[in-house]
């Protein structure tokens, strides 16, 4: 058995990302941006210190912000960019950002190759919505931009 | 799909481009004027800007003229469209090739990153109307493994 290079193209890092667009407790998630890329981008943060006697810096990890950044094409027929755009005339209307925060998301992150063939695994987690530039980052398409800030531990719902 | 012979970037894209028209053209990778040849596509490598690597690894991008010989300048351009739509995609192919007496199960990968508009191109004889388009594509041999 041989492995060769295997290159991918930037849809087969995360698949498949869907928002909660369920009404009751039950999630149901709607796929959406599939048609832009979507990235997981870190923040890691750390603490640097010295030691006794010693002036080569150490430092350690301390923690790590986690996101989902995604530019979102706006199709008007698609359920979870609907509810997305309901979050802000519920901001409007009501003054509140509730609908903003501990949002369920679920999504396939590449894992492993196996015999050339990709394997993934899929994640429910809990996100805060950042929501940004409606139509105003391109002239002639609408889009906004989303950042799926990661609000705690996910999930792991079942390998596909 | 089974070889004797080494399978290449071009065979690969050749194979899958016929695949994808369903054998209603001829797809080579020379041109000729056959008599009975009128719907022919001919798949050649062109240049372009190539990603080169540190250390033993291919070149990442290769570029392929297309040139789509048909009927009537609509069946043309729909296939044209057809092959258009490529971008953005990564197809996986198997194939089962047979080097130095040993039997192999090969995977190769094509993403399709870009291509050019399909345009007309002028007559390479009186009886076709042509179209071509140019794609950009990472092709790799991804996997091996040897049947037992």
């Amino acid at each position: 058995m041989i492995n060769f290079q295997h290159f991918l193209n930037n849809r087969e890092i995360i698949k498949k990302l869907a928002l909660n667009t369920g009404t009751t407790s039950t999630p149901t998630f709607t796929e959406m941006c599939t048609t832009s890329e979507v990235g997981l981008t870190t923040d890691f943060e750390k603490q640097d210190f010295f030691v006794f006697c010693d002036a080569i810096k150490r430092s350690i990890i301390t923690g790590v912000s986690l996101a989902i950044e995604c530019t979102v094409k706006i199709d008007m027929n698609n359920v979870a960019i609907q509810k997305t755009l309901g979050n802000i005339h519920a901001l409007i209307k009501q003054g509140t950002v509730a609908q903003f925060n501990n949002q369920l998301v679920q999504f396939e992150l590449i894992e492993a190759v196996e015999e050339g063939v990709l394997t993934y695994k899929k994640y429910q987690v809990p996100v805060n919505l950042e929501f940004s530039d409606l139509g105003g980052a391109a002239e002639d398409s609408a889009e906004y931009s989303l950042v799926l800030n990661i609000n705690g531990k996910g999930e792991e719902v079942s390998a596909t | 799909m089974e070889s004797n012979k080494k399978i290449t970037k071009l065979d690969v894209l050749i194979d899958y481009i016929s695949e994808l028209v369903e054998n209603d053209y001829i797809v080579k990778s020379e041109y000729s004027t056959n008599y009975r040849d009128t719907k022919v596509i001919v798949v050649q490598e062109n240049d372009g800007e190539k990603v080169v690597f540190f250390g033993n690894v291919d070149s990442l991008n290769d570029y392929f003229e297309i040139n789509i010989f048909s009927d009537s300048i609509r069946e043309a351009k729909n296939t044209a469209s057809l092959l258009g739509h490529l971008i953005g995609q990564s197809v996986y192919r198997d194939y089962q090739v047979e080097e130095e007496n040993k039997k192999y199960k090969d995977k190769w990968k094509m993403i399709f990153k870009q291509y050019s508009n399909p345009q007309t191109i002028n007559y390479q004889d009186i009886r076709r109307v042509s179209y071509m388009l140019t794609l950009q594509c990472i092709i790799t041999k991804v996997f091996r493994k040897e049947n037992i």
